[in-house]
């Protein structure tokens, strides 16, 4: 009984009819920002660079599942990928443009870990969710061209979906900064802000302790804290100010591309109803007199919405059972790592997929080195006939894509008719200690096909 | 809120106006670099200019011989070659900014030479050099020493028929390698080395960070070309003694030890300020028995040249004979590639590559 209750309420929260104008910003924002990274990623060369010369890609799914992939295809996936951002700014075919948009930007992210950046997995998320909500029923091309879908009002999920979504970025990126080394160390701040004593007037101050200490504890609290600021209404503004200074001051530091601009972007949708309606009255240059809000999630009755253009939309269960599931799924994700008694930073056990945005400095050196079982005799293997400069930078200090690497190099040698044992000599420093032996020399890697147990990486203690 | 946002802008404003964008120049850091001032000075300009000197003398000096060649002639002209060769290992580690622009390592050092090659194109008296293996200092070991197996049968060949076939080609290889140190040379002098000092920070496509990206991936060259391809290590420990760099001269080892020794003269820069004092400046990392990252390095830094100075020439004989030696002084050369990068790299904030990319 309580709990059919509970359903119920919830149910009727999430249903509860609210105005159009925050998903229509965040679609024109969303869409903006994704033609400009799809612009950008294709001017700085890097469809060739990452997706077209590499001969091997590092795969999500297993050693031999390689996504399809050749040049035209790759192109073909970008242009589509321009061409729905553009359809979802614009709310023209809505539902194909984000579907599009999702599945071509995913399958492009899924086809090799080397690019694995939390923010690519972050506009994966977005788009996914906002492929659901009704952001194109008001402001946009489809409700011109089919004004029978045209609709001033929103069920509250669909912009409290991609609030919560951002709200869980934020806050396990936080919670993934409370540890001994970020804290107590300020590390690896301290390095980072090490190297910026050339920056115009405020270079001096990066280079004292004390900076990083305050930088590091700073960032930690305001990714604890800021999903709560921008929930409040009345701590709302000195928190979208902090999102602009904490991701303008990460831009202007570190090379993060995008990302901090997609931040500002998204993190808009916070705003009321009201201030929206305002945003697009002044772009518009008019009023939309038809009828006035309260702000989101606030039940006063001028939250129900008495407009001509009104329109009940069902309540769809199967739909938001798949958001219950997503984001309990979202919850867990990034907790896996717990699974295992791994020192994370070292063996990186769970580390994507987790929010942990710019929390560690880890360098490494690795050569493969090939044991040919016949005769016993060893030869090291050059790294760079199979990768490419980027996958080998990013596979020095990543476990997975170090067994992946070789078995790549296994079964080359055995297409050539050589069975050899493939082994690494490696090590890692992280967070600017004196490096250590990483992985275990001894460990035939070609023999290990899954990483599950990564009792192979030398212990870190 | 408009108000704290206008403020906000206007700040970013001001720093996005220089954000990468180092034409204009309002925009260029305000100080230029004392110590990037001080690599470009003391150590890149005079290695060039040392370069540079040794193989003009070298065609000087081959002049005489042309003229003449006779025994007396091509022991000086030899040491003259030598003695270039010997000043270019100690440029060979600035492959960035104008160097790498024109490919300069490859086209003065390719090793093997392609003799066939070589003997095919002079045989054709085609003097074009239109690959990197045939021409170089490797070529030029090949026409003074490799071409007949005493120095009768190579003195034969430059007063036989077909000597100025020979000279023709040996000219053109002595003036390709001039022209290339001197155009990279007079871009340091130049341009370059204005804007070098001035593109500070170490992030990626500063001058920090391509100077010691470059220098690493130099140092690794040592390792792995010449020492570990030639020792084996790369084929099943079939060693490959016509791989090594000086197959006919029969001074690999030398010019190894040149390469290594300069390094560390990089590293040091004597009196003046070089990558030392930035590692001196690594304050997180503690050694085995509590040293310093710049006292760990030297001592790397001294085990790899002691270890490769036992390693007697011809390398092409000790990589058949003596494992043992050629390995100790690989192993030592690896654990420094080691330091450099992992501590060295992570200490001074400087990511391992030339191109850019996000990160997160």
């Amino acid at each position: 009984m309580m709990a059919t209750d509970f359903v119920k309420n919830i149910t009727n929260k999430l249903t509860t009819q609210v105005a159009v104008f925050p998903l229509a910003t965040f679609r024109v924002v969303f869409g903006a920002l994704m033609l400009f990274s799809t612009i950008r990623f294709w001017y700085y060369g890097w469809i060739e660079d990452f997706y077209i010369a590499p001969s091997h890609f590092f795969s999500y799914f297993g050693q031999d599942w390689i996504l399809p992939y050749n040049a035209p295809f790759i192109y073909s996936l970008f242009i589509i990928m321009a061409i729905s951002a553009v359809g979802i700014m614009l709310g023209l075919f809505f539902r194909a443009s984000s579907l599009l948009f999702f599945l071509s930007f995913t399958y492009i992210e899924l086809i090799d870990k080397t690019t694995y950046l939390n923010h690519y997995y972050f506009v994966s998320l977005m788009a996914f969710l906002l492929l659901f909500t009704p952001a194109h029923r008001a402001l946009s091309l489809d409700s011109k061209l089919f004004p029978r879908i045209k609709s001033w009002v929103v069920p509250q999920w669909s912009i409290l979906a991609l609030q919560f979504q951002i709200a869980i970025l934020y806050f396990f990126a936080g919670v993934a900064k409370l540890n001994y080394d970020w804290l107590f160390k300020a590390q690896p701040m301290s390095l980072w802000l090490q190297s910026k004593s050339d920056f115009p007037i405020l270079g001096q101050f990066f280079v004292m302790e004390e900076t990083a200490f305050i930088f590091s504890w700073a960032g930690m609290l305001f990714d604890i804290s800021i999903a709560f600021l921008l929930f409040s209404k009345k701590l709302r503004p000195l928190g979208y100010l902090a999102v602009v200074a904490f991701h303008l001051l990460t831009w202007l530091l570190f090379p993060i591309g995008v990302f901090p601009w997609v931040m500002i972007g998204v993190t808009l949708i916070f705003f009321s109803a009201d201030w929206h309606k305002r945003l697009w009255e002044i772009v518009w240059s008019s009023r939309f007199r038809v009828y006035s809000f309260g702000s989101i999630g606030n039940k006063t009755a001028s939250n129900k919405i008495t407009t001509p253009n009104y329109k009940l939309l069902t309540i769809n269960y199967g739909l938001l059972s798949l958001l219950a599931i997503h984001f309990t799924l979202q919850l867990l994700v990034p907790l896996r790592h717990h699974l295992s008694d791994d020192n994370l930073y070292w063996t990186e056990n769970g580390y994507r997929f987790s929010w942990r945005v710019m929390l560690m400095e880890k360098t490494g050196y690795l050569e493969f080195r090939v044991r040919n079982i016949a005769t016993q005799k060893e030869s090291i293997v050059q790294t760079g006939e199979y990768f490419s400069a980027f996958q080998q930078r990013q596979l020095v200090t990543q476990p997975d894509m170090i067994l992946q690497a070789a078995n790549v190099i296994a079964k080359d040698y055995e297409n050539r008719g050589i069975q050899v044992e493939v082994y690494a000599d490696s090590f890692a420093s992280l967070n600017g200690e004196k490096h250590r032996p990483f992985v275990n020399p001894t460990v035939n890697l070609a023999s290990l096909k899954n990483d599950q147990k990564r009792d192979w990486i030398v212990q870190y203690d | 809120m408009t108000k704290y946002i206008t403020i906000l802008l206007l700040i970013t404003a001001l720093f996005w106006s220089c954000n990468g964008d180092e034409e204009n120049p309002e925009c260029q850091a305000s100080d230029p670099d004392v110590m990037l001032m001080d690599i470009r000075d003391f150590t890149i300009l005079p290695a060039y200019q040392n370069a540079y000197n040794k193989i003009v003398e070298a065609r000087d000096i081959s002049q005489d011989f042309i003229l003449t060649p006779s025994q007396d002639q091509l022991g000086p002209f030899r040491n003259a070659i030598k003695n270039a060769w010997l000043a270019w290992q100690e440029a060979s580690g600035f492959e960035f900014g104008p160097a790498s622009d024109v490919a300069l390592r490859s086209n003065v050092n390719t090793f093997p030479v392609d003799s066939f090659g070589v003997l095919l194109r002079i045989e054709n008296q085609d003097i074009t050099l239109i690959a990197n293996d045939l021409k170089g200092f490797p070529a030029l070991d090949l026409l003074i020493n490799g071409i007949g197996s005493t120095d009768e049968e190579i003195l034969a060949i430059y007063t036989g028929d077909s000597a100025a076939d020979y000279t023709a080609y040996l000219t053109a290889v002595l003036i390709d390698i001039e022209d290339r140190i001197l155009s990279v040379k007079a871009t340091w002098e130049d341009s370059y080395g204005e804007t070098f000092p001035t593109n500070t920070g170490f992030s990626t496509g500063s001058s920090f960070s391509m100077y010691i990206n470059a220098y690493i991936q130099d140092w690794e060259q040592i390792k792995r070309e010449r020492i570990a391809l030639p020792l084996g290590l790369l084929t099943f420990q079939t060693p490959l003694p016509n791989q090594v760099e000086c197959i006919y001269g029969a001074y690999s080892q030398e010019l190894a030890l040149a390469h290594a020794v300069s390094h560390y003269n990089i590293y040091k820069s004597a009196d003046h300020l070089g990558i030392q004092e930035l590692v001196e400046g690594v304050t997180n990392f503690t050694g085995n028995n509590g040293e310093t990252l710049d006292e760990t390095m030297v001592a790397q830094f001294e085990l790899g040249i002691a270890n490769l100075s036992v390693v007697p020439d011809p390398l092409s004989e000790t990589v058949l004979l003596d494992f043992d030696i050629v390995n100790e002084a690989y192993l030592a050369l690896q654990d420094m590639v080691v330091l450099m990068k992992t501590d060295m790299t992570s200490g001074l904030g400087i990511s391992i590559n030339f191109a850019d990319n996000d990160g997160d």
